[in-house]
């Protein structure tokens, strides 16, 4: 049994989709690993040289020409590199792509992915670190992975490109380096979410780095004798409430971690499941653990401090069950 | 002036633009009549430009357009029946009601978007310009705006963009900047909440092919697209072409006052009471009554084909009044369906 890297499987994934699909090119500088991770990135960018579009620091303009392109035959991965990065296309991303198919009763088809690093990724600050995905749920047309196992990255991305939806593919620069067993079990369907370890206590739900850390987290409350059920979402849109559901319905419990501020985030949603259909299953009150609504600072004791991190999803998960 | 091109050619146009005309007049009286709901902008006093830039479009090329649309479809070939009956919203329109009058559309004429937010189109245009350069087709997009969007800054960063990688697009800047009556040669068309002299700085900045023309000339309109399309497609870049038009003077709906144009003011003079103070543009800004008078002087048509022709056009936009008027409202249900393609894996 090899290891394999998010990272790798990340690039390898888009180079094959690109080999097999010729309509696949890519808008934007950025490559997929940001700062860290670029040299990774280069082969891919040599090979298809032809279709790799380097820009201009516009972001506005790229996304909105990813959109155009898509709408035109291409199937346009658009990196827009850093997540703060997604406000200054904004009105495109939000306003236009998810928008079109609709506004023509589904007769234009916008098959863009964009593609950001999102999340608190040591010392990014106030304006590298944002999680834009709560604000995208908002943005009704859009559909948005969120990945965070390495060998879901190929599945996912065919499925994308399959569904011919305008899509926001999350990563996380601190996602790269996980490594994850190259022969886990088989990827659901896309628009399910994953039972990744399975328990009776209780059920922690995370995606992208928030379930690599209740994954570390469910290793430590074993040692506890807490045995966790561990979900990772995969795709925030759609949102799969049934897996969700099931779970609880089984542990009585709920943790979410979600690097999101607190407010309308992703972590909002999965409790808000159990107000409108599990009002009974829950046991003790769900637990939300996102970042608190304050600006993210530079300093890296100061952002752990924020981060809704392994400690307190075992200090959650044990306040549940204890 | 008349275009360079045969006279079915040269009558063909001056159908479309009346065409155009006749269709925003069913418009407006259907929104007096309170079947339009929310607000509407319509496309009187340049019909010219639709027309003349979009004759010269092929099959295969794209256009994309903005709030004001109604008379870029009805240009390139859409089916006015169902653009009168998207505009009232209705299930026979283009989009089943979805999109209004703000996102007017004909994806099976490759004009698949009109965006509500004023240079929300232009990055998107360039984007299908880059497929269609990448995709190695002989074809252009077409995106029709007003000078209003240059106000944005989507705007600046599709130009330039256009620009560096010289891709094959007309960015067609339809400045209706005034609404006051002008004199066509002599007026300044300025846009006051620029800060350059000229709208077409902003595109000679970025090193932009860069075309000024008036709207109300029919043959250089024709001319300067035909150009930049046969600049695009040999890969000689973009083309910024600003075409100074003035719009009907008399307001935005809803105090958007208007009458049925009388097609015999061409050559009687004669203008309602209720528009005396709008005499000037009758008589030097619209651009149908202008190219009809320009064609009688060549002797291409007399009064009587005018007159004829023009009878053709309103009994044809009865029919798509009565159409649209008689198609119903979508079911309520289909509000839930077509938010994303259908998907299985």
């Amino acid at each position: 049994m090899a290891d394999i890297t998010f990272g790798a499987a990340k690039i390898k994934a888009v180079g094959d989709m690109m080999r097999e699909d010729e309509r696949i090119v890519i808008i934007g500088g950025a490559g997929f690993g940001g700062l860290e991770h670029a040299a990774d990135v280069v082969p891919l960018i040599e090979e298809f040289d032809s279709r790799v579009l380097m820009t201009p620091i516009a972001e506005l303009g790229f996304c909105g020409m990813g959109v155009g392109a898509a709408i035109a035959g291409l199937r346009p991965i658009v990196t827009i590199g850093t997540g703060s990065f997604a406000f200054e296309a904004w009105p495109q991303i939000v306003n236009e792509a998810p928008n079109i198919h609709y506004m023509s009763d589904g007769k234009v088809n916008v098959p863009v992915i964009f593609h950001a690093l999102c999340g608190i990724r040591i010392s990014g600050a106030a304006q590298h670190s944002a999680r834009p995905q709560a604000m995208l749920m908002q943005a009704a047309g859009l559909q948005i992975m969120a990945p965070s196992v390495a060998t879901d990255v190929a599945p996912l991305l065919k499925a994308v490109i399959d569904s011919e939806r305008p899509t926001f593919w999350i990563d996380h620069s601190l996602l790269f380096e996980e490594t994850w067993p190259d022969d886990a079990p088989p990827s659901p369907p896309l628009g399910k979410a994953a039972v990744v370890r399975e328990g009776s206590d209780v059920t922690l739900v995370g995606y992208s780095i928030d379930l690599v850390r209740c994954v570390q987290a469910a290793r430590e409350l074993a040692e506890a004798g807490i045995e966790a059920e561990v979900i990772d979402l995969r795709t925030l849109a759609p949102l799969d409430r049934e897996t969700i559901l099931n779970s609880v319905g089984k542990t009585g419990r709920l943790v979410v971690a979600d690097e999101c501020f607190p407010a309308a985030s992703v972590a909002s949603e999965v409790a808000a499941i159990f107000a409108d259909d599990g009002f009974g299953l829950l046991k003790k009150p769900a637990q939300r653990l996102n970042f608190p609504a304050v600006p993210v600072p530079a300093s890296p004791p100061l952002e752990a401090y924020l981060i809704p991190g392994v400690d307190k999803i075992v200090a959650a998960a044990k306040k549940v069950v204890g | 002036m008349i275009p360079d091109q045969p006279r079915e050619i040269c009558l063909e146009a001056l159908r479309k633009m009346l065409l155009i005309r006749r269709l925003e007049e069913a418009c407006i009286i259907a929104a007096h009549e309170g079947k339009v709901p929310g607000h509407f902008h319509v496309y009187i006093g340049q019909e010219s430009t639709g027309v003349g830039v979009m004759s010269n479009l092929e099959e295969g090329d794209y256009v994309y357009s903005t709030h004001r649309n109604h008379g870029h479809l009805v240009a390139r070939g859409a089916d006015p029946k169902k653009v009168l009956a998207e505009i009232l919203t209705k299930e026979t329109g283009y989009a089943g009601g979805k999109a209004g009058t703000l996102h007017g559309c004909a994806p099976d004429l490759n004009f698949p978007l009109s965006s509500g937010i004023v240079a929300g189109v232009l990055p998107i245009a360039t984007g299908t310009a880059y497929a269609l350069k990448q995709r190695g087709l002989a074809n252009v997009t077409t995106v029709m705006f007003g000078e209003g969007a240059l106000e944005e800054g989507a705007a600046y960063e599709a130009l330039n963009l256009a620009s560096l990688w010289k891709l094959p697009i007309l960015f067609v800047c339809e400045n209706n900047t005034s609404e006051v009556e002008r004199v066509p040669g002599q007026a300044h068309y300025h846009a006051p909440n620029l800060s350059v002299p000229e709208v077409a700085d902003l595109a000679r900045t970025l090193s932009l092919t860069t075309t000024v023309v008036e709207g109300i000339d029919l043959a250089a309109v024709w001319a300067a697209a035909g150009a930049a399309r046969a600049r695009a497609v040999a890969g000689e870049g973009a083309t910024f072409l600003e075409v100074q038009t003035v719009t009907w003077p008399g307001g935005q709906w809803p105090t958007l006052a208007t009458g049925i144009t009388d097609i015999r003011h061409a050559w009687n003079g004669e203008i309602p009471e209720e528009f005396a103070d709008k005499a000037a543009w009758f008589e030097r800004n619209d651009p149908i009554l202008t190219n009809v008078r320009e064609l009688l002087a060549a002797g291409i048509v007399d009064q009587a084909g005018i007159e004829e022709l023009d009878a053709e056009v309103r009994d044809e936009m009865s029919e798509v009044a009565r159409f649209a008027n008689d198609s119903p409202l979508p079911k309520a249900e289909n509000a839930m369906t077509n938010v994303w393609p259908q998907y299985r894996a």
